[in-house]
Parts: C-alpha cells; sequence; structure tokens
C-alpha cells in the first residue's frame, strides 16, 4: 500500500463529508498501527475487499459523530440501531467511492457493524493496518485499512 | 408513480423516501435486498425503483435482471456508492435507466427521479 492508496481514501473522506454536510472533514496525519482496538469507538463497520487485494476497511466513530450525521442527512431517529446503520452505510460510501480511482476490481461486501470494541476475528488479520484520523465538527473519528496482499498495481479509472 | 426503493440501509431508505415523497412519488415499498424487492415487486408493481447494489443475499445486479424480466417497462435507478465507470456501464446495459452516485441530497434524488420519469416519456 503506497502513498497513492493513501491519498484515495483521505481524499474520499474529504469528499464524503463535504458531500453529506456544509462542513468538510479535517483528516489527521495517518500512521501504521499494529493493534487497532485503541483506535476504534462505539461504532464500527467493517468492509471486506477481495479482488485487487484482500483485506478489510473499518470506518469507527463515537455515538455523539454518529448522531450528529443522523441528523444531518435528515433522519429523525437515532437509537442504537440507527447509528449502527449509520456507520455501516459511511463504512460503504468510503471504500464504494475509492473505486473511481482503483476500479471495479476493489471488490467490497456489505457492511458488518460491530458496537463495542471488535474482537478476535473481528480485527485485522495484516500486521499492521494504517490509521486515517477524521475529525468533522468536534468528533475524532477513524477510518483504518488492513490490506494484507496487493495483487496488481492500482488500476485505471473504471 | 408508485416507487419502490431498495437498499440496505435504513438510513438511506428513508432519505430516498423523503426526495421522492416532495416530487409526489408514492412510496409503495421499502427493501432491504433483491430477495425482498422481488417479493415487494410482485405485490405493488411499483413503476419506478430505486436500486442499491451491494447489498447481502441478492445483490442490485442481480435483482435488475430479474424485475426486468418480470417487467421490462420498469424505469430503474441504481443509487450506489461504487463510483467506477465500469460499474454504472454494466448496470446501464442490463437494463437501468440512470445511475446516481451516493452521497447525495434529498433535493438531488427527488430531481434524479423526475429526470427518469421525463427522459422515459421523451425518450
Amino acid at each position: 500500500m503506497d502513498e497513492k492508496w493513501v491519498q484515495i481514501f483521505v481524499n474520499g473522506a474529504r469528499d464524503y463529508f463535504g458531500g453529506i454536510s456544509d462542513t468538510p472533514a479535517k483528516v489527521g496525519t495517518s500512521y501504521l498501527s499494529e493493534s487497532i482496538a485503541n483506535d476504534l469507538l462505539d461504532y464500527t463497520g467493517i468492509i471486506g475487499i477481495s479482488g485487487l487485494c484482500r483485506g478489510r476497511l473499518y470506518f469507527s466513530a463515537p455515538s455523539t459523530m454518529l448522531r450528529h450525521l443522523l441528523v444531518t442527512l435528515g433522519e429523525v431517529h437515532a437509537d442504537s440501531s440507527y447509528m449502527a446503520d449509520m456507520v455501516g452505510e459511511a463504512a460503504n460510501t468510503l471504500s464504494g467511492n475509492s473505486r473511481r480511482e482503483l476500479g471495479r476490481d476493489f471488490v467490497i461486501s456489505p457492511p458488518t457493524v460491530i458496537e463495542g470494541v471488535p474482537t478476535g476475528d473481528q480485527l485485522p488479520r495484516s500486521l499492521r493496518s494504517l490509521v486515517i484520523p477524521i475529525i468533522w465538527h468536534k468528533y475524532r473519528a477513524s477510518l483504518v485499512l488492513s490490506i494484507e496482499s496487493i495483487h496488481e498495481p492500482v488500476a485505471a479509472n473504471g | 408513480m408508485k416507487l419502490m426503493i431498495v437498499d440496505d440501509s435504513g438510513v438511506i431508505r428513508n432519505k430516498i423516501a423523503r426526495g421522492a415523497a416532495a416530487k409526489q412519488f408514492v412510496i409503495v415499498g421499502m427493501a432491504r435486498d433483491g430477495d425482498e424487492a422481488l417479493t415487494l415487486f410482485r405485490e405493488f408493481q411499483p413503476e419506478v425503483v430505486t436500486m442499491d447494489l451491494t447489498m447481502p443475499r441478492m445483490d442490485g445486479i442481480a435483482c435488475i435482471q430479474a424485475l426486468l424480466a418480470m417487467s421490462p417497462a420498469t424505469l430503474i435507478l441504481v443509487v450506489s456508492a461504487l463510483a467506477d465507470k465500469a460499474t454504472a456501464i454494466e448496470a446501464l446495459k442490463l437494463g437501468a435507466h440512470g445511475f446516481l452516485l451516493k452521497p447525495f441530497s434529498d433535493e438531488k434524488i427527488g430531481e434524479t427521479l423526475l429526470e427518469l420519469i421525463r427522459g422515459a416519456v421523451h425518450g
């Protein structure tokens, strides 16, 4: 995973929050982590990745941020099932939008959502994960890329 | 016109419903996956369908094929996060009439649905 990949997801996070609200997200300095449990928050959406590469994408956010996102999207409900839905949909959109640059061989699964700290099989299998901090309003979320292997160079658009 | 919304996210289903209702569409069904969509389609016979692609059980591509096999005149708008051109082209080749990328605003989904109908009337 090189700088090009990092930039694709950094830009994707900025575009996502800028697209759903008038407040763009700030993206913090990304870093490698050998144990992402400390980077995960109240709700985590997990996307399985296959095809071009194998691994997972995690989008993890605190309840307060998810409630604010739900209101921003016009949703009147904000209980735990809606927060889980919101975090899963954000993970799906962040990963799906990256196919603009990565192409259709970047195959993504429907989201799995975890409330609380993921354990065991829910944690990455790869040795190190890339953590991209996302700050929106006063909240901090984490976008985590855990890529075990990349089969081909980044594909051309489409 | 009668509209059915297919998406595995309740938040997105509600958002599409608000945008469509503001443009006088009548929501006759909301489905969480392709299997549920086929059941609701047989019952309510919607004229327009919004279709997510990445869903559990039956995905959007398979559901588009099944819906159009049952009712070729159905207008289908794909509403997906998958941003690569190849996926959009595949959906259109299968018979979908439009593609809207997530995220989107309430206004955008309403306007896009109206354009879909205008295209069907004038195209």
